[in-house]
């Protein structure tokens, strides 16, 4: 006679996180997590290109060099913003459930909004870490193709630039896009930067 | 005779950020009732309290509690509840 449907734990924990992502939706999470991707790959393709093109300006030619110190510092950027914004996100999200947990009288960590702290924080922490490593490794690509004897290193050196470029403008686009302001400005803004970063690192490299 | 409950009337704190229409949505998915409605009764900074009611051919008050505790709501009281005798009604369903 009982036509209530009964839960199996597959589904009640399906269930379960479509709850914790429609909190988190409902939550400032996306624009943190679009922050987090756009300030850190911004940072990481300015790093590769600074180091491209000091490595280059400063005498160096061997692109298997630039590529190797490159995947490191992508290494570090990307474990280093893994765990900054893990614990940065997991005290912040600590406190607002604590005060929600004053307000509810209750202990949230077994329900929906605590997993959605600690899906959060990781989620949050993956972005952090894979946005350098991504623009990096972007920028880094001619010169990887350099290291593999298909283009010249000084057009690789060329081509990583106009990349870092095109990425930060595109960036800049993306931002200028959800700003719903000026998108063209605020590309020409990031790519700007770039640009000022290049033309500094050649002038140090050069000197 | 087997009696079930079909109606069941809460008076539930919910945290702002859980949606009404999520709560309502979860509650009737998985608990198997037939309806839910909830109107909120009072609106804090960060909670909100409602008066919820579950309708169902047979309702699993266990689980019902146990799913608002999982969303994070708090079950303050069951201000009303009803059970019907099923088997006189229809009689047609058992084999």
């Amino acid at each position: 006679m009982n036509q209530a449907p009964r839960l199996t734990n597959a589904r009640r924990l399906g269930s379960g996180l479509g709850e914790v992502f429609r909190i988190l939706a409902s939550t400032d999470f996306p624009s943190i997590a679009r922050r987090y991707f756009v300030m850190n790959c911004f940072d990481g393709v300015m790093t590769m290109m600074g180091f491209i093109l000091g490595y280059f300006f400063s005498g160096g030619s061997n692109p298997g060099t630039a590529v190797g110190a490159g995947v490191a510092a992508s290494i570090a950027m990307g474990v280093s913003g893994f765990t900054g914004a893990l614990l940065t996100e997991f005290a912040e999200r600590a406190r607002e459930l604590e005060e929600l947990e004053r307000a509810m009288l209750k202990d949230l960590t077994p329900t929906v909004f605590g997993r959605a702290l600690r899906v959060a924080a990781l989620a949050a922490a993956v972005v952090d870490a894979l946005a350098p490593a991504a623009g990096a490794m972007t920028v880094a690509a001619p010169v990887v193709l350099s290291s593999m004897g298909l283009v010249g290193f000084p057009t690789a050196v060329t081509l990583s630039t106009a990349t870092g470029l095109l990425v930060l403008f595109a960036l800049g686009y993306y931002m200028g896009r959800i700003a719903e302001g000026r998108p063209l400005l605020y590309g020409a803004a990031m790519a700007g930067a770039g640009a000022l970063v290049s033309v500094a690192v050649t002038l140090l490299g050069g000197a | 005779m087997p009696v079930s409950l079909t109606r069941v009337v809460l008076d539930v704190l919910k945290p702002r950020e859980l949606g009404l229409s999520e709560l309502v949505k979860a509650v009737c998915e998985e608990v198997g009732a037939g309806q839910v409605s909830a109107d909120i009764v009072e609106v804090d900074v960060k909670t909100e309290t409602v008066k919820m009611t579950v309708e169902g051919e047979d309702l699993d008050l266990d689980l019902l509690l146990e799913k608002l505790e999982e969303l994070g709501c708090a079950v303050r009281s069951i201000d009303s509840i009803t059970a019907t005798r099923i088997s006189a009604k229809r009689p047609a369903e058992e084999d």
